[in-house]
């Protein structure tokens, strides 16, 4: 019965797993110079006073969002949307729905003719089918996927048969956040990147009195998933997940099993890792500096800013590479939040305008400053300090 | 008296309309979307495609939604003979002549009224925390090491504690509707009983709870209903996504229907949710013949 519910988790960890690799394509293709009918703001420069903007009076906008209004990504979409509501003169109904609202309200709301325009959320959007609209025209139109990781490009790509129906943006990276200070107090100068020197960081951690991992119940399976992707690969982990050749009795499976085992008998895990209902590990054990280690995404750095306070040195590395592994290090789970625009739009182009405001120049780096997050806009180069070390794994295929 | 039959239809169509239309049809539309195949709740029935009792077989495979049924059932059976005993006992102290009833029934009430969501985290923070929480804090003031390092929200207790912070919450409900059947019971029988030299426990058995064979089957059809939907108390003890121990059919059916909460699991399945929702249905429909069969009270009169 575990079983089911590791699967459950697994295949959300893997349908985010891509390949950083440079050998895949990126599919980006050079966008020609057409000229749009209504001119819109310049993709670069988007995010500042803009004195082109276009001209969208009289048209209005229902906006949807899944933060909360005074979360600090809505509060930045806030002020996005009042910056982009007086450059263009159109009208934007903002509506803070926040997680569950969009959940269980927006597809009901769009099959009971309800006018909602464009909305975010969690990445894949691909449950909400002919609800939401294609893209491509779209971000030919702003030429606006020159200026966008690539790699998510695709990732969004990949949830709708190929064709871009969301907009990524708070890009994520899912492996372990760490202590960088614990670290150096334990003598460590390197990161680990393979087994055994994950192994050696654990037992030095645990010999300068540190408690080297833990975790919480909603992100226990995180690190069981990555390690048997690293074992396996994403398509022998998606067998295991629908039991399909052999799916659970794989000799993987055990040795992913064997090597928890192996850390918990260690003692490498906190003693209290067993009764750790989220965010309890998280809050109490991880961000107070009593643990050393906690695999789980980019987006726990902002969840407990008011608990570690400026001083907490964050660093990150990936899930290290198991010996006979099929993924070395190259693979990492990746995702993102986005945008759509629903079927219910009439006017796309200033919907679409609104989501470039937003991922693109002063805002996108105002929200990626603001929530400790990564920026959308491959021109903002400024990282948060507390993921700088993530700087150099993430897939991006415009650096190789 | 003549009845004036067009006056009785002008009173009763409206109320007989709305009964129909938010009770009996979406009633009606369940039960048919359970033997659907669907995607979204407010898919347009052109898109249903009939799959016959596929829904059914389909959950009773499922070893999940078969844990999630065994824990129901043992939250029902355990919770129920936990809450019963102790409101009885509760309420019959509290009839008994006690002073302060006023305030003991209140306090006891008291966590009905506060949201569930303050209640269990309450007791997951500071309760049953493994390093700062009461339990362990209580079991090392006490010097009992064996007991003060048991993790109660580990894998092996996490059940038990949902069950009791759960209980706690609603012992008062049970309490107030045992108190009103024991009120209604005449003091005669009483005064007779103790100059006939009867002591409380004596006639606690032989009067008061024969007397209240109603009021029980009230409580466990009562009982039955909020445990049937059991949910947000899981969904607090395991959040972003459901666990084996705490998992039941209310949360598998928010899962089917909406989608995982942490992860990219986007695909939904309305069908299989309308037939967990029969299946609570008929689960309560069950325990509610079964009470009225068993706790027939209608060989008393007083």
């Amino acid at each position: 019965m575990k079983k089911r519910i590791a699967a459950t988790l697994l295949t959300g960890i893997l349908t985010l797993t891509m390949l950083a690799g440079c050998a895949q394509g990126s599919g980006q293709t050079e966008t020609s110079g057409t000229t749009p009918a209504a001119q819109p703001a310049g993709s670069t420069a988007a995010g500042g006073e803009n004195t082109d903007a276009p001209d969208y009076s009289g048209i209005k906008l229902v906006y949807w969002s899944n933060w909360e209004a005074t979360e600090p990504q809505g509060i930045v979409i806030k002020e996005a949307v009042e910056a982009y509501e007086k450059e263009t003169g159109v009208e934007i109904d903002l509506e803070f729905k926040g997680r569950k609202g969009i959940k269980e309200g927006l597809i009901p709301a769009l099959d009971a003719d309800q006018q909602v325009d464009l909305f975010d959320g969690q990445g894949n959007k691909s449950n909400y089918g002919d609800r939401t609209v294609s893209l491509e025209d779209l971000v030919k139109q702003f030429d606006y996927e020159k200026d966008t990781n690539p790699v998510m490009m695709e990732l969004a790509r990949s949830y709708t048969d190929g064709v871009l129906k969301e907009i990524p943006y708070q890009f994520k990276a899912n492996a372990y956040l760490y202590n960088k200070k614990l670290f150096r107090d334990a003598g460590i100068d390197k990161a680990p990147s393979n087994w055994t020197e994950f192994l050696d960081t654990c037992q030095k951690l645990k010999d300068s009195g540190v408690i080297p991992l833990t975790t919480d119940d909603a992100y226990a399976p995180q690190a069981f998933g990555m390690h048997l992707a690293r074992l396996m690969g994403s398509d022998g982990v998606n067998e295991v997940m629908f039991n399909e050749n052999g799916g659970w009795e794989r000799p993987e499976v055990l040795q992913a099993a064997k090597a928890f085992e192996d850390l918990a008998g260690k003692g490498y895990f906190s003693p209290l890792v067993g009764s750790n209902v989220w965010p309890t590990g998280q809050n109490t054990e991880f961000a107070v500096g009593k643990a050393a280690m906690y695999c789980v995404g980019t987006y726990v750095p902002n969840e407990v800013k008011t608990i570690t306070g400026g001083d907490f040195e964050w660093g990150f590395f990936n899930y290290p590479e198991v010996e006979g592994g099929v993924n070395g290090t190259e693979a990492m789970v990746v995702g993102a939040q986005s945008f759509a625009i629903t079927s219910k739009c009439e006017h796309p182009e200033a919907a679409f305008g609104l989501i470039e405001k937003l991922t693109r120049g002063e805002y996108d780096a105002k929200l990626a400053a603001e929530t400790l997050g990564l920026p959308a806009d491959l021109n903002n180069t400024s990282w948060p300090a507390e993921l700088t070390e993530l700087h150099d794994d993430f897939p991006d295929l415009r650096r190789c | 008296m003549k009845r004036n039959k067009s006056m009785i239809l002008a009173f009763t169509i409206p109320g007989t309309l709305l009964f129909l239309l938010t009770f009996v049809y979406p009633i009606i539309r369940t039960v048919i979307m359970s033997f659907f195949s669907i995607t979204e709740i407010t898919d347009p029935v052109s898109k249903w495609a009939f799959s016959g009792i596929q829904n059914y077989t389909a959950l009773f495979q499922n070893s999940l939604f078969q844990t999630s049924l065994w824990n129901l059932f043992r939250i029902w059976l355990y919770g129920g003979i936990i809450i019963m005993a102790v409101s009885l006992l509760l309420a019959t102290i509290l009839t008994s002549g006690v002073r302060g009833k006023g305030f003991f029934q209140a306090a006891i009430y008291l966590p009905n009224v506060i949201s569930a969501v303050a209640m269990a985290t309450m007791w997951i923070q500071y309760v049953f925390n493994s390093s700062y929480g009461f339990l362990t804090n209580f079991f090392k003031a006490l010097h009992l090491d064996a007991l003060a390092s048991i993790q109660w929200l580990d894998g092996d207790h996490k059940f038990w504690a949902l069950l009791i912070s759960y209980c706690f919450g609603m012992i008062g409900h049970h309490m107030l509707i045992w108190i009103s059947g024991i009120e209604r019971i005449s003091t005669d029988y009483y005064e007779a009983a103790g100059i006939d030299g009867a002591n409380k426990i004596k006639q606690f058995f032989h009067i008061t709870l024969p007397l209240l064979k109603g009021i029980l089957r009230t409580n466990i059809i009562m009982w039955s209903i909020s445990v049937a939907g059991f949910f947000i108390w899981s969904q607090l003890f395991s959040p972003l996504t459901p666990d084996t121990s705490t998992v039941v059919p209310m949360v598998y059916m928010y899962v089917k229907l909406f989608g995982a909460d942490s992860v990219d699991v986007v695909s939904r399945d309305a069908g299989s949710g309308a037939a967990i929702g029969i299946i609570l249905c008929l689960f309560i429909v069950i325990i509610f013949n079964v009470a009225n069969r068993l706790l027939k009270d209608d060989d008393l009169e007083f």
